[in-house]
């Protein structure tokens, strides 16, 4: 081989070299080749862009004409001939705007991320797995095929797969380029997989394993008084006002403690990370109204990330004519209104999942003790493929007290005892049902009749309309259960502690224009304690609750501004009612202290620039973490109590005994815990000196965590615990105002992101900056086309 | 010095890539096939040197790249680049555009360069 030849031979080798290097994946990094091309990569979503104004389809699914027209907000106004039609271009158009984010989702849901992420998303997919989300989406599928749903869910899936059959390569969104990975058609049951998820996400709310490490550790009296039930009378404002009759209490027996599991955990369940999750909602009646019409006001407050939580649309057919906001994924309109209702949603929180520590007879599990009966468990192969690792396969035994979600072998989190889990999402219900009916409603009873089929989660399904009416009611199926049975993992080895009696549903909390002129939930207890049934939740909110209802009532009438003032409200109750408190327990030379004279002038909001408002922060936590110092431990996990039962407790009980810093020789009372935190608090604050807004450091990331793609450092006000609940990386996802003018509602909205899923397009996060200010934009509910300032417009054709 | 044959060669270049890569879905390496295609015209049709030939992969992908992903991005109001520049710890959009169009014009000229290698055995 002569010289050339060599030299030939090693530049077409680096050339080839070149090409296959570009070509390929390393270490899941996106294809560089492909990515840098700008008539395959990024820059062609870019150009996607630059469509025009106007475009014409056929499809062979369509039975008649139908046309899309997104507004200068990038809202689509979706009108069709029927509902088929609609669903099937709500269908293509949330496919158009946000496929990677639905596709994500599912394949969270079904445990199947490792498939396109590797590794680092194994445990996730085996806790789905483990749970069983796919097992119930399945239950739920044949509850959509008996009340007939399946076929608006089947429509809405044809038009995804019509947007996905449309598109070629160069113009997937571009999370598919950088991940290396397809879209692959849409099944109905996704759908179903996304609801599952929802209710996965606001049912954790439960602190079984804290609770069974704390009471089997300080004993039940104790726990009563750290945990309790029901706040303080005056530390809570239910959603149906207090002395509202209900019908007699059946009897209701305690839990034997014989019940409760021994063991001790050393962490949480995983979900908890979910736990703060909450929102706000209420309704004035028209006579509270100065515009004499009811206006229904909702802001769910969710894990916020881009692209947006909600999509934003205007649904028309021959049948309904809705508007209001979905998750990218479902069919209708989740949260909205139409002609002639509002309706909003919170979460009730309630306890609706059972931990059981199921007793086996060996470590086969091949059998289990009821009643000292043996039982056969049952297994379910899961099988999940992980990129690069091959297929890994997880056995889940299932019981009769429910899937085994916990064990030795669940590797990010490995308990010390098999933990079963019984819950209500398992069971069949049809929640899809009652939104599409919601989307028609046109009265009282179309909601309440809508409502029947709503199981899991708990909801406050809050309600207006044009004849002014307000209500509300808390729905799902409630487990009914003996008093604090819920509250601990149980022993698992009796029929008697399996959760299988429910709360009849016409006996949910409800009201209907109460005589206050106004209803409301902020994630609070649904009743004062006459209701006749007893529940729990892990998280009952103590304050926003108190505040929602202290300004509804503090005028005879409202306006639309005193809604949008009230959603921002960053009045800190919880300041409000510690900080006096501890000032007067603040020795002579800590008064000194130059912070003290701001302090004393801080009117408790937390606004954006408040200093004050990051000094009280850091000392509140400061000031938990020094209390309840017994309970931070490595190898046991405890719950601390609620903020409102400590705030009880430091004002009557200084000599309680949580109060010694367990570190040290001497005994310390509540002052001591109060100026050394306070101490610990100037030295925190003085490094930075940070503004609210800085220190709290609100975040929007993307939903893959890709950092350019995400929003940081967002100025804003709010705080948990506050009306406008906006904190580091949860907050308000969805701010509506609705006024019930009949037949034309107007409303006043805005969330944390943009309509678009592709962060090329404009509308990806421009609604960030108006949200961070509470601001609003007024929506556009038309009736016909002609109404609307048009962006663009594509219009359907049936083949 | 240019030429008119080189001015030509240029122009159908830029021109069968354009059309071909923008209005099909071809693979990422399309850019490059179609660049050897040119060579094997460029030499056999027209009879233009090595040098040329050379010039013209290089200078074909690297300017239709710039100015096609320059276009846009000015009608995207640069929001796009942005993004991918802040992701690629590239200090800004148009130097990301510049880096682009260097990455396909130096992979074009290496694929002129196996030609005129071959070619002239």
């Amino acid at each position: 081989m002569n010289r050339k030849n060599v030299i030939n031979s090693l530049v077409s080798l680096l050339f080839i070299g070149l090409v296959v290097l570009f070509s390929i994946s390393i270490k899941s990094l996106p294809i560089i080749g492909m990515l840098f091309n700008p008539f395959t990569g990024f820059t062609q979503n870019a150009r996607l862009e630059m469509e025009p104004q106007e475009q014409n389809f056929d499809f062979e699914g369509l039975q008649g004409n139908a046309e899309v027209h997104y507004d200068t907000s990038y809202v689509p106004h979706i009108f069709a001939e029927n509902d088929a039609d609609l669903y099937f271009l709500q269908g293509y158009v949330e496919a158009k705007d946000r496929l990677w984010q639905m596709d994500m989702q599912a394949r969270n849901g079904m445990g199947e991320l490792s498939e396109i992420v590797g590794d680092v998303a194994l445990d996730n997919d085996k806790l789905m797995r483990r749970l069983g989300i796919n097992k119930a989406a399945a239950t739920l599928m044949e509850q959509f095929k008996k009340d007939g749903t399946l076929e608006t869910i089947e429509q809405f899936s044809k038009g995804v797969n019509a947007y996905i059959s449309q598109l070629d390569h160069k113009n997937l969104p571009i999370e598919y380029k950088l991940m290396n990975f397809k879209p692959r058609a849409y099944q109905p049951i996704y759908t179903a997989v996304l609801m599952k998820i929802m209710a996965m996400r606001l049912t954790a709310m439960e602190a079984d394993i804290e609770n069974t490490n704390f009471v089997n550790t300080y004993g039940k009296e104790l726990f009563d008084k750290l945990y309790p039930n029901y706040y303080a009378k005056e530390s809570q404002s239910p959603i149906i006002p207090a002395g509202t009759p209900f019908s007699p209490s059946p009897k209701i027996d305690s839990a034997s403690k014989e019940w409760i599991a021994n063991a001790m955990f050393p962490q949480k369940v995983l979900q908890h990370l979910d736990r703060h999750l909450g929102s706000n909602n209420w309704a004035i009646h028209k006579s509270k109204s100065e515009t004499n019409h009811a206006i229904l006001c909702n802001d769910p407050h969710l894990k916020i990330h881009l692209p947006a939580v909600w999509y934003e649309m205007h649904l028309v057919s021959n049948q309904q004519n809705v508007y209001g906001v979905t998750m990218p994924g479902a069919p209708g309109i989740v949260i909205g209104f139409n002609q002639n209702i509002a309706w909003g949603v919170t979460n009730a929180g309630r306890d609706v999942r059972n931990w059981y520590e199921v007793q086996f007879t060996d470590a086969s599990r091949t059998h289990y003790v009821i009643d000292s009966q043996e039982m056969a468990s049952t297994q379910r192969i899961e099988t999940i493929h992980v990129k690069g690792k091959g297929t890994i396969i997880d056995t889940v035994i299932e019981t009769q007290f429910g899937p085994i979600i916990y064990d030795k072998k669940f590797s990010q989190s490995p308990m010390p005892i098999n933990l079963a889990l019984s819950w209500t999402n398992y069971l069949a219900s049809n929640e899809l049902k009652t939104f599409l009916g919601l989307n028609k409603a046109k009265n009282h009873q179309d909601y309440l009749k809508a409502l029947e089929s709503f199981y899991c989660p708990g909801q406050n399904f809050i309600y207006a309309d044009v004849a002014g009416n307000v209500a509300i009611k808390q729905q799902g199926l409630f487990p009914k259960t003996p008093v604090d049975k819920d509250k601990f993992v149980l022993k698992g080895n009796s029929k008697l502690q399996m959760m299988d009696q429910f709360i009849p549903i016409n006996e949910n909390p409800y009201v209907l224009n109460p005589e206050r002129g106004f209803v409301s939930s902020a994630n609070q207890h649904p009743t004062d304690n006459s209701y006749p049934y007893y529940y729990s939740s892990g998280d009952f909110e103590a304050y926003r609750n108190r505040r929602v209802n202290e300004v509804l009532a503090s005028k005879t009438k409202h306006s639309i501004q005193d809604m949008k003032n009230l959603q921002g409200d960053n009045l800190g109750l919880m300041a409000k009612e510690f900080l006096p408190v501890f000032l007067q327990m603040l020795s002579p030379s800590n008064l000194q202290n130059p912070t003290i004279k701001e302090l004393e002038t801080w009117d408790y909001f937390y606004n954006e620039d408040s200093k004050m408002a990051t000094f009280f922060d850091i000392w509140m936590k400061n000031f938990e973490e020094m209390v309840w110092d017994e309970l931070k431990s490595e190898k046991v996990v405890y719950d601390f109590p609620k903020s409102i039962v400590l705030y009880h407790i430091l004002k009557s009980e200084p000599q309680f005994v949580f109060f010694d810093n367990k570190s040290t020789t001497a005994i310390e009372t509540a002052q001591d815990i109060v100026n050394q935190s306070f101490e610990k608090s100037v030295q925190d604050y003085q490094k930075n000196k940070q503004g609210w807004w800085e220190y709290k450091d609100t975040e929007i990331p993307h939903l893959a965590k890709i950092p350019a793609f995400g929003r940081y450092h967002v100025p804003t006000g709010g705080n948990k615990h506050i009306v406008n609940a906006t904190w580091k990386d949860w907050a308000p996802s969805w701010r509506m105002i609705v006024e019930m003018k009949p037949n034309r509602p107007e409303a006043w909205v805005c969330f944390p992101g943009g309509q678009s899923g592709s962060p090329a397009s404009k509308f990806y996060d421009n609604q960030i900056n108006s949200w961070a200010k509470t601001g609003y934009r007024k929506v556009v509910f038309s009736f016909k086309p002609s109404e609307l300032s048009i962006l663009k417009s594509i219009y359907f054709h049936k083949k | 010095m240019p030429n008119l044959k080189n001015i030509l060669f240029f122009a159908i270049s830029v021109a069968v890539q354009f059309t071909l890569c923008y209005f099909t879905d071809f693979h990422w390496t399309g850019f490059l096939m179609l660049n050897i295609g040119l060579c094997f015209m460029g030499h056999y049709v027209l009879s233009l040197t090595n040098k040329s030939i050379l010039f013209n992969s290089f200078a074909s992908v690297f300017l239709l790249w710039l100015f096609y992903a320059f276009w846009i991005n000015h009608n995207n109001e640069v929001i796009m680049y942005s993004r991918i520049a802040t992701l690629f710890h590239i200090p800004n959009a148009y130097l990301l555009i510049f880096v682009q169009a260097l990455f396909g014009g130096l992979l074009s000229l290496l694929s002129g360069w196996v030609f005129v290698r071959w070619n002239n055995k």
